[in-house]
């Protein structure tokens, strides 16, 4: 038997927070109350379409938007979580009707990817926006806007921003195979200021989250530079060969 | 006083009841499910060995009867926990937790461990029996048939005896210790043929599992060690042991008689156109002492 393990998550190394994997993940604040437009897009294409009703009277602080299953293309949607409140806008013609979700002005949305290829980034907008207004285009982090980063594979990576031109490093270990069962520790977070990280370099553990706090506009590049295939190196055998227990 | 006595000794005795064990064989397959984890068995096995005693008190006892199992496989299938990340907090709630967080992502799935325990040795420590003589008639026989007709037919009437068991006692399957180190090699050979992705991820998972031996302790819920735990699903829970008394106590009680005597029986065979003599038997018992088996039978009308 095999487990349904979605393979980008073994094959895509690297996370870009302007084309958002299954790794990645975008927390934004609408901040003001009205109706807005959510616009999916995969490079040129709008994918998908949902709304998004910022009321002052909404208890909901968080609302989960999974664009996995938001996209239009049936075979990348993935299985809600349910946080995730049914978002399947589905539809792909912009401007379809979508599925509405409410959250308080001062709650925020999550956009991540649960599964498939992703490569993802939104485009929100106020349904009564003056024409010059651009609205919030996820390839430009905005002031308080976070990026989680999951980065599963051991190496060392380069982070770049490429908006203000920060430069860090970021060491993921190796795994250990020790005596207790190995959980992730948490999240270490990095505050991306107008020309730097603070901290620049991180030492994290497999599957360690990153959250990147945006202080000015920032897109964020995770590219992996040296790969860490342990004390063995590469173990991925050509074949799996033969073991045969024997009992004594 | 009856008419007829025959006696065998104890060596023939043995030797009758090793000719029986001889062709003793068993197989039997199930599955089951125990919540947590499912299994499935297929066996086959034979008897060997074994010492046979004959007492006074009209009984025959079987000693360290060698229960040897040519096919004994075991596959257990559990869900594989695997390796859960992100699920953290991103912006946490000053008076209540989280405020926003992102949902886990988990590895796993499920895997099954084919456990080959063929060649292993139990024992019937104990079985009791009695001697039962069993009047048989064959139901290939025609009705209308005389005792001659059934003869030359080949389907006479016999007297039958049997040993009747009424205490067969397997002990338990002794898993030897080394399968543990077993078991969790084939965990991680489960584990590597489930990912199909590359060594590092295998190598994330199997740490995030931890000890091997302590996750097959959680998931399949024994406390001291592996081999008990294997001993007592088959024996017990599959009631393997169970099934194979049955077996065992059905095969020498109604199935496979230690010595039978046809009825009427041939004392001169056919010659020179004269049909063969038979006498009748009636009344057959056969009981044992700590010296032989004895046969005894009147002769009938």
């Amino acid at each position: 038997m095999k487990a349904t393990i979605d393979p980008n998550l073994y094959t895509q190394i690297g996370l870009d927070s302007g084309s958002l994997t299954i790794l990645g993940s975008i927390v934004h604040s609408l901040g003001d109350p009205g109706e807005y437009r959510v616009a999916l897009h995969h490079g040129e294409s709008v994918e998908g379409v949902c709304f998004i009703t910022a009321d002052k009277n909404s208890p909901a602080a968080q609302v989960t938007v999974d664009l996995a299953a938001l996209s239009a293309a049936p075979e990348q949607a993935g299985g809600n979580t349910p946080g995730d409140k049914g978002c399947c806008c589905g539809g792909g013609e912009q401007g379809a009707g979508g599925q509405s979700f409410t959250v308080n002005p001062k709650g925020y949305v999550l956009f991540r990817v649960s599964g498939g290829g992703g490569g993802y980034y939104v485009h929100v907008r106020r349904i009564d926006a003056d024409p010059k207004d651009k609205g919030y285009d996820s390839r430009a982090l905005g002031g308080g806007d976070l990026f989680s980063a999951v980065v599963l594979r051991p190496g060392t990576y380069s982070v770049y921003n490429t908006l203000t031109k920060a430069k860090g490093t970021l060491a993921v270990s190796y795994p250990k195979i020790g005596d207790k069962a190995y959980v992730p520790p948490n999240p270490v977070r990095v505050v991306c200021g107008t020309g730097s990280f603070e901290p620049a370099k991180l030492q994290i553990q497999p599957g360690q989250g990153v959250i990147f706090e945006a202080k000015s506009p920032s897109r964020i590049e995770i590219k992996l530079e040296k790969p860490d295939d342990g004390p063995g190196g590469s173990k991925t055998p050509s074949r799996a060969g033969l073991r045969r227990p024997v009992l004594k | 006083m009856s008419h007829i006595t025959i006696a065998a000794s104890s060596n023939a005795f043995k030797q009758l009841f090793n000719a029986i064990r001889d062709n003793f064989t068993f197989a039997k397959s199930d599955s089951g499910n125990f919540g947590p984890f499912s299994a499935s068995y297929s066996v086959k096995l034979h008897l060997s060995g074994g010492s046979v005693q004959l007492n006074d008190d009209n009984t025959v006892e079987v000693q360290n009867l060698d229960v040897v199992f040519d096919t004994l496989k075991l596959t257990l299938c559990f869900n594989l926990p695997g390796f859960c990340f992100g699920g953290f907090c991103l912006i946490p709630d000053p008076w209540n937790g989280c405020l926003v967080g992102i949902p886990k992502i988990c590895i796993g799935g499920p895997i099954c461990l084919p456990i080959d325990l063929s060649g292993l040795v139990s024992k019937i420590s104990d079985l009791k029996a009695n001697l039962v003589a069993v009047y048989f008639v064959d139901p290939a026989r025609d009705p209308s048939w005389s005792d001659l007709d059934a003869e030359f037919n080949g389907h006479p009437n016999k007297w039958r005896i049997f040993l009747n068991p009424v205490f067969v006692h397997v002990d338990p399957i002794d898993i030897p210790a080394s399968l543990g180190n077993i078991i969790e090699n084939l965990v991680k050979d489960a584990i590597e043929n489930m990912i199909p992705g590359p060594g590092w991820l295998k190598d994330l998972i199997l740490a995030a599992l931890g000890p091997i031996f302590d996750l097959l302790k959680s998931i399949l819920g024994f406390v001291d060690d592996i081999t008990s735990f294997i001993s007592d699903l088959l024996g017990n829970q599959f009631d393997l042991l169970g099934a194979i008394e049955t077996a065992v106590a059905d095969y020498f009680a109604a199935q496979n008689p230690l010595y039978e005597f046809e009825d009427p029986y041939p004392i001169l065979p056919a010659s020179g156109g004269l049909i063969p003599v038979k006498i009748p038997i009636r009344d057959l018992t056969s009981t044992v002492n700590s010296k032989e088996m004895v046969v005894q039978a009147n002769v009938g009308a």
